[in-house]
């Protein structure tokens, strides 16, 4: 799956541009991530994709063809989207909620199957999850119910996976097991397209990379290349230190000897501190 | 593509026999016992009225019904009155009061389902206040009972159209179509109020109330052959969409990712649950609480599951308003408006069930 | 409530045997014993005898003072009135058959559902003076702006408009057509004796008005066509066995019917006949029909200003096996009939004798009511009778 955005262009009605002459390409099944600022329309890009909201310029076009000349069920064999939180009302089992990814490949007004519910139980399987096959949906934790998410949407058996921000409600360890994750989706053949606010985690994966600020895409490429601290100092407006340890590459926000500001107090200020 | 590589990976040659299966719990008792439970309501009412007819003789003369036979007996001065009474003043009338709580019941559990509000239920959208316009309009021209009927189905969809064109202007969400069903909704609840002000006090005002309490005296088979088509239509395409509700019920975003179109599809169960409600409504006045108290209760039996969901809905609905029914037509001579008993029974039911947290949502 | 058929019954008989006025107390007391906890003794023995000709009298200045189906005390500064405000229909009936039909300045704006299109034919110019007040909903300026010199009000009238009228000093007359029963029970009234209650009431109502328009020879001679009738269906039908009666059910709209103590209940034991619902239903209120079932009527009668619910009750299948129904015994009362809740002048000169002839044919022919309803039309309205006795 090749996805094409050409300056897209999107605001609410309001007259101010969320999204401005935006531009970039992606292609399955490899990773990206797009990095860039609280409010510079990551989400609302991923929802122009997903044709949730309509750009009121430019073009998005997967595999040559515009998105909005997709049926839902075409776009939903070509990508899964998993939104950044998702509150559930009804208490479903879990089973029940990743059956519901089978919708694109069953008839228009047919059950899922026993093959189906198999299906969805490979993939619970696969996530080392199972065990929550048969708990209500609603009283499973958030990183297990991202998880479940995630489940939904390979036995959507999509080319290509669209996450908007997957790692912003984990805990430390799921956030890291997560990344472990996007790579074995990787492996499998399937492709990652996720917004995200760490850098590191496009480091980590070592994958394609655009930053986003609000005049469009600063800069795309291998992470390496793009993920400097020049870049991501000026979309963020902090100073950023990029350096390795150990083998790999880790992003520390700040200045590295004074963060918080407190060695100038010091210096100007009384001798009480250290 | 990832299809290849699923298989290649969750489906080696040689791991296949221990794949471990999913065997889904079943009640296997559900599909009995909510068949046969408003059957035997219907049995029940049936011998249930002012006119004193024996439970074996009710038998009788519902075996005599249906298999063509004449009914004697020595007890009655006219036998075929007593007949009369079970085949065309009551049945007619429990088989209604059956299809109203299993239509009403439906669409409640739908809108919840596709507003995922626990609130929503069949007048959401203000097919209520409409078809309660509708009929007041009726009964102010001086309609025939068939008329008024007719007016108020039509004035129950239009207002749900209006509700449509409304939240149109706005973004598709399901909060916007609820909240201008609750503007169009007030708009002619003000309206009723109004021909309510107009009316004939004597003669009109009277009739407009009473039928905004809502009865089942007048019902005859003819009024309910006239919602019938329109009835089993809605109720067939809610069944056949019966998954889709529960993609639909999940989210818009999660129902848009699988592939669901659900502006079109929410639309289709929309407008089918409103048709529903507007057929019961026109033919039995404004009948509130069923349509919340019995797809929670269902709920709390089956789960959330459209598919299990809308049948133990169906059938509860029917057995509740049947017994409720019964209440009303049998608890004194004088007839009691239903709406009332409904309201005074399934509020306490209904808080009964958030007080012992039975209520999940 | 089977007590209070057979008092019904009993008291039935007393006053046929007897005169037409209050009952001995005999029957006070036992008719009294059903009712001794709703009713207060003091009621029934402070209420004085009914006497005519003793309200009727002026007072020596030319003025005349009254008390008013609602106990209120009225006083006429000069008679006759020569304008009057008609929001009570009966009596506007009742004004046109006195001929008073020029004196009439106002009537109220729904006057043709209460009494019917016959009303165009006794009272062409009634359309020009159709008011927007009504029964129970009054306009005071529009009634004020009238000056009328007296306003015939229901006892249903709005209480704060009528002190206002009042106030502005013009009289106004209630008009309940009872002689007793409390004003709170204004449609559904318990009464000792409904048929002294009724005879009472209508002859004071007639004669009242007959007065205040200065039609008293008028409102005479009508009373007196009255008692002619009602002498005419004594003695055709007074000595029906009560378990020969023709049991009748009178519906209404909406699954009403009258129950006791209603007029047409009284209308119908003079007639010969019994109404089935006043056994279990005090005044106005709604009936089943499995209720209907059980009392399996031999007639139902049906008002023509009910139409809808006369073509219901003919071709519904649920009442079709009511023997009513079946033996093609559902009558419609022509609307000079008027079987009501509470009498008209003519309920009782044409409406009992109609009855009497539909229940007892032999006994009253059809050519005696129509010659009875051509003397009344031509006499009272003035016009010619253009009903039917036996309409097909």
């Amino acid at each position: 799956m090749k996805l094409a955005v050409d300056g897209v262009t999107f605001d609410y009605g309001t007259g101010q541009n969320i999204l401005e002459g935006m531009s970039f390409t992606y292609e399955s099944p490899d990773i990206m991530c797009l990095l860039g600022c609280n409010g510079v329309g990551k989400s609302t890009l991923l929802k122009c994709i997903m044709g949730e909201l309509s750009p009121a310029s430019g073009t998005i076009t997967i595999d040559g063809k515009p998105t909005r000349q997709y049926s839902p069920r075409d776009m939903a064999l070509k990508v899964a989207y998993i939104a950044q939180m998702h509150a559930p009302t009804f208490s479903y089992p879990v089973i029940d909620v990743v059956t519901m990814g089978r919708t694109s490949h069953i008839g228009y007004l047919s059950n899922p199957s026993d093959e189906d519910v198999q299906f969805a139980y490979d993939q619970l399987v696969y996530l080392g999850i199972e065990r929550l096959a048969e708990r209500p949906y609603t009283e499973i934790s958030g990183g297990e119910r991202q998880l479940v998410m995630i489940a939904s949407a390979l036995a959507q058996q999509p080319e290509a996976m669209l996450l908007d921000e997957p790692t912003a409600h984990l805990d430390f360890g799921n956030q890291f097991k997560f990344v472990q994750l996007v790579e074995r989706l990787h492996a499998k053949g399937i492709g990652v397209l996720m917004t995200t606010h760490f850098p590191d985690h496009a480091l980590l994966l070592d994958c394609e990379t655009a930053i986003l600020s609000k005049g469009g895409v600063v800069a795309q490429g291998p992470a390496h290349k793009v993920v400097t601290e020049e870049a991501l100092g000026q979309i963020y407006g902090i100073p950023i230190n990029i350096a390795p340890v150990g083998s790999r590459k880790v992003c520390v926000p700040g200045d590295l000897d004074d963060p918080l500001g407190r060695i100038e107090k010091f210096e100007t200020g009384t001798t009480k501190r250290r | 593509m990832s299809q290849d590589s699923q298989n290649t990976e969750s489906a080696s040659p040689g791991v296949a026999s221990i794949k471990p299966t999913f065997k889904p719990k079943r009640q296997p008792w559900l599909i009995p016992v909510f068949i046969i439970a408003p059957i035997l309501c219907i049995l029940i009412s049936l011998t249930l009225g002012a006119f004193e007819i024996s439970v074996p003789e009710v038998i009788e003369i519902v075996w005599c019904g249906i298999t063509g036979q004449e009914f004697t007996s020595d007890n009655y001065k006219n036998p075929a009155l007593a007949y009369s009474m079970v085949w065309t003043v009551r049945l007619p009338r429990v088989v209604v009061s059956c299809l109203v709580g299993a239509g009403l019941a439906i669409a409640g559990a739908v809108f919840q389902g596709v507003f995922r509000n626990p609130l929503a239920s069949p007048y959401t959208l203000g097919v209520s206040n409409g078809a309660g316009f509708g009929a007041a309009i009726g009964i102010v021209l001086g309609l025939s009972t068939f008329l008024i009927q007719g007016s108020a189905i039509l004035f129950g969809l239009i207002t749900v159209v209006l509700t449509f064109v409304v939240a149109s202007r706005s973004s598709k969400s399901s909060v916007t179509l609820v909240l201008a069903g609750m503007l169009i909704s007030s708009l002619f609840a003000s309206l009723v109020s109004l021909l309510k002000f107009v009316a004939d006090p004597t003669e009109k005002l009277p009739q407009i109330v009473y039928w905004l309490m809502g009865s089942f005296s007048g019902v005859s088979f003819e009024k309910l052959l006239m919602i019938l088509p329109l009835y089993l239509i809605s109720l067939v395409v809610l069944i056949a969409f019966r998954w889709r509700l529960n993609v639909l019920s999940v989210g818009d975003t999660e129902a848009r990712s699988f592939g669901i179109d659900v502006t079109r599809d929410r639309n289709i169960v929309i407008v089918s649950a409103s048709v529903i409600s507007a057929v019961c409504v026109s033919i039995s006045g404004i009948i509130g609480w069923v349509g919340i108290v019995v797809p929670h209760l269902a709920r709390m039996i089956c789960g959330p599951d459209f598919r299990k969901l809308l049948p133990v809905s169906l059938s509860l609905g029917a057995c509740y308003l049947c017994i409720i029914d019964d209440v009303c037509r049998a608890l004194t001579t004088a007839e009691i408006p239903i709406g009332v008993v409904t309201g005074i029974i399934g509020v306490p039911l209904f808080l009964y069930f958030i007080y012992r947290k039975k209520v999940n949502w | 409530m089977s007590d209070n058929l057979f008092n019904r019954g009993l008291s039935r008989r007393i006053f046929v045997q007897g005169s037409v006025a209050v009952a001995a107390a005999s029957l006070l007391g036992v008719a009294g014993l059903s009712f001794a906890e709703e009713k207060p003794a003091e009621e029934a023995t402070e209420k004085p005898a009914f006497d005519m000709d003793e309200i009727l009298k002026s007072n020596e200045d030319g003025s005349w003072t009254f008390t008013d189906q609602n106990g209120y005390e009225v006083t006429i500064p000069s008679l006759p009135c020569e304008r009057f405000v008609m929001l009570q229909h009966h009596s506007l009936d009742m004004m046109c058959q006195l001929g008073a039909q020029d004196q009439i300045v106002g009537v109220l704006g729904k006057w043709k559902g209460n009494l019917g299109e016959y009303m165009l034919d006794v009272f062409p110019g009634i359309e020009g003076v159709a008011m927007g007040s009504n029964l129970n909903e009054w306009n005071v300026e529009e009634i004020a702006a009238l000056e009328p010199d007296v306003v015939i009000a229901a006892p249903q009238a709005p209480e704060d408009a009528v002190k206002q009228i009042r106030a502005l000093g013009i009289p106004v007359v209630t008009v309940s057509l009872r002689g007793e029963g409390k004003q709170a029970e204004a449609q559904s009234p318990h009464l000792a004796n409904a048929d002294a209650a009724y005879t009472e009431g209508c002859e004071w109502a007639v004669k009242v008005l007959g007065k205040l328009a200065g039609k008293d020879e008028q409102a005479k001679a009508i009373w007196d066509f009255v008692e002619e009738s009602r002498e005419r269906v004594l003695e055709a039908v007074g000595d029906v066995k009560d378990e020969d009666r023709v049991t009748a059910f009178v519906p209404m709209k909406d699954d009403q019917t009258y129950g006791n103590d209603k007029y047409v209940g009284c209308q119908l034991l003079r007639a010969g006949a019994i109404n089935v619902a006043a056994a279990s239903i005090q005044g106005n209120g709604s009936y089943t029909v499995e209720q209907l079932a059980n009392w399996d009527p031999d007639v139902i009668i049906i008002q023509d200003r009910y139409m809808d619910l006369y073509e219901e009750f003919t071709t519904d299948p649920r009442f079709t096996e009511i023997r009513a129904v079946k033996e093609g015994n559902v009558l419609l009362a022509p609307y000079w009939t008027k079987p009501w809740g509470n009498p008209d002048t003519d309920s009782m000169a044409l409406g009992e004798l109609w009855l009497a002839h539909k229940f007892y044919p032999e006994a009253v022919p059809a050519e005696e009511v129509q010659e009875r309803a051509e003397k009344f039309y031509k006499d009272f309205y003035g016009i010619e009778f253009t009903g039917t006795v036996d309409a097909e």
